[in-house]
């Protein structure tokens, strides 16, 4: 046994610089094929430990699980249309089992586009843009740190959010005053195997959730020389439940959800600060005497201070809270076990940039609740633990 | 020179230091010289631009020149010291903040990002070549046919 694992450990000490010399060596940048066709690309690879509670993966004792890979293209075939895709396989746990999937593959007509004013449309499969990291929130060299903030951006919801299958209208101005684009979108997404029944009913189903029908747009001004951001976000995501008949205890009921975020950044050369504030109305009907029905408020946000000590070296604090149901803060009337109802996080990362291309980041989480837990990779709930902390390091490779 | 300096009247040696500052001052900012210099391709008919019209240009935002030619915008690795000096010098913005500008467009399926040159000779190299090109290189050289200013 010893003599195996010796032998491991040499043929590890060997392999490992030469790897990484020659990933190093690795091109930083998109292959540019014509000026016309760019290919970009990641990799990320985390390693979470976590105690108590199972986050992307079987976490708790530790875990490699959380892996992403990523390519994606854009080609400018004429002056006024673009087509652009993006193919990812992303394993994190149970909801995401690693089958590529396209994030995004779309083609972009520019209705009009002069010097300082854009109009266009997508179609096909689009990002929805919720915030500011949703249509970037797969994408690890374009993310805030290691997860998208939990609290906002909670991963019970992803599949139907990340992107919809549709269309959109949109528009940029550039002006003296800064930038804004308005989007407005329409589509349907795959709500994801199990994700939607944890999400309403904390547990798997015998029947399903059908494609989710997604509509909303996003306002967003943003101000270059200075620095400044700002969105307003809107989305409405719909879904019918299809019972499995006749075992199903429930009945043919909906799901409609209307979700508003407000986002603020600011940067300057040092410094980085970001604050979204998420407000969602969830509405479930018509699932008959075995799930009443109601109407339900929740609150998420987060603030993030981002410091730059170096170019290639920054520190993050974030805390961010989410709470379920405004009626119920303390989740001690409508959950079980009560601190499902809640999720209060405080964050603290690094972020090393150390090679073009590369990026090392690491960071501790406090969690004091499991509202963003995922059913599906945490099944018995009532085995969950309140306080539960998170130790993660993630090594990204993008070109 | 300097001893007529300080056997001058007292009142001009008092305040010798703070003129020369406010000379320094008052010296219009030639101190440019030292700022990467635009360059475009000769099909670009554009003179000057602004540091707003170039801001939005690296930043993606601008996609057409004002008689309707695609702009095509190239610029060096983020490290490179003429990068950073053109994005914060030129632009007023942060090499950073470009990179995440362009990443959002790259991995969300909105837009692309610019090409980036290894060096300054293919800089050149791309902007000569390519219509509707716009790009910077450190200082001008003789060839250099296309130099815009900023107004």
């Amino acid at each position: 046994m010893s003599s195996v694992l010796s032998k491991k450990m040499r043929l590890n000490t060997t392999s490992v610089p030469v790897a990484m010399i020659t990933l190093l060596s690795l091109p930083a940048h998109a292959m540019e094929f014509t000026e016309d066709l760019a290919i970009h690309g990641f990799v990320s690879q985390t390693y979470i430990d976590t105690t108590g509670n199972n986050y992307f993966g079987r976490s708790d004792g530790g875990s490699f699980d959380f892996r992403e890979v990523g390519i994606n293209s854009y080609w400018q075939a004429h002056e006024n249309v673009n087509f652009a895709a993006q193919l990812i396989s992303r394993n994190a746990g149970r909801e995401s089992d690693s089958d590529p999937r396209f994030d995004f593959a779309l083609a972009d007509i520019h209705v009009y586009s002069d010097f300082d004013t854009r109009f266009g449309m997508r179609l096909g499969r689009i990002k929805i843009p919720l915030g500011l990291h949703n249509t970037t929130r797969d994408a690890p060299s374009a993310r805030n740190g290691i997860f998208a903030p939990a609290s906002v951006y909670f991963e019970q919801f992803r599949n139907a959010l990340v992107s919809t299958d549709g269309g959109s209208v949109y528009g940029n101005l550039h002006r003296p005053w800064g930038d804004l684009s308005v989007e407005l979108y329409a589509g349907t997404s795959d709500p994801g195997a199990q994700e939607m029944e944890y999400y309403v009913f904390k547990q798997s189903t015998p029947g399903h959730f059908e494609d989710a029908s997604m509509h909303g747009g996003q306002v967003m001004y943003e101000a270059l020389d200075s620095g400044l951001r700002f969105a307003l976000s809107y989305t409405r995501p719909s879904l019918d439940y299809q019972p499995l008949a006749p075992f199903d205890p429930l009945m043919g009921g909906h799901v409609i959800s209307d979700m508003l975020l407000y986002s603020g950044q600011y940067n300057t050369e040092f410094w980085t600060f970001t604050a979204e504030y998420l407000l969602m109305i969830n509405n479930v009907k018509g699932f008959g005497p075995a799930f009443d029905d109601f109407r339900g408020k929740g609150e998420s946000y987060y603030a993030q201070v981002d410091y730059r000590y170096r170019p290639d070296l920054s520190l993050s604090l974030r805390y961010g809270e989410q709470i379920v149901n405004d009626k119920d803060r303390d989740g001690d009337k409508k959950f079980n076990p009560p601190y499902l109802g809640f999720g209060k996080n405080w964050m603290f990362g690094l972020q090393w940039d150390f090679a073009p291309g590369w990026i090392v980041r690491a960071e501790y989480h406090h969690t004091d609740g499991a509202a963003w837990l995922s059913g599906a990779d945490n099944p018995v709930l009532s085995e969950t633990r309140r306080k539960w902390e998170t130790y993660a390091v993630q090594l990204v490779y993008s070109f | 020179m300097q001893a007529r300096i300080s056997t001058g009247p007292w009142i001009l040696r008092c305040l010798r230091t703070p003129l020369l500052t406010a000379f320094l001052w008052l010296i219009p900012p030639f101190a440019a010289a030292d700022n990467p210099v635009i360059i475009s391709h000769p099909s670009v008919y554009a003179q000057s631009l602004s540091r707003d019209a170039l801001l939005a240009m690296f930043a993606m935002r601008s996609q057409r020149w004002s008689d309707g030619q695609p702009v095509k915008v190239f610029v060096l690795n983020k490290d490179h010291p003429t990068h950073k000096a053109f994005a914060t010098e030129v632009l007023g913005t942060y090499p950073y903040q470009l990179e995440r500008i362009w990443r959002r467009l790259v991995y969300s399926g909105t837009g692309r990002a610019p090409q980036v040159c290894a060096d300054e000779a293919e800089m050149r190299h791309k902007v000569l070549s390519t219509p509707g090109a716009i790009g910077y290189v450190g200082t001008i050289e003789e060839g250099d046919l296309n130099v815009i200013r900023v107004e």
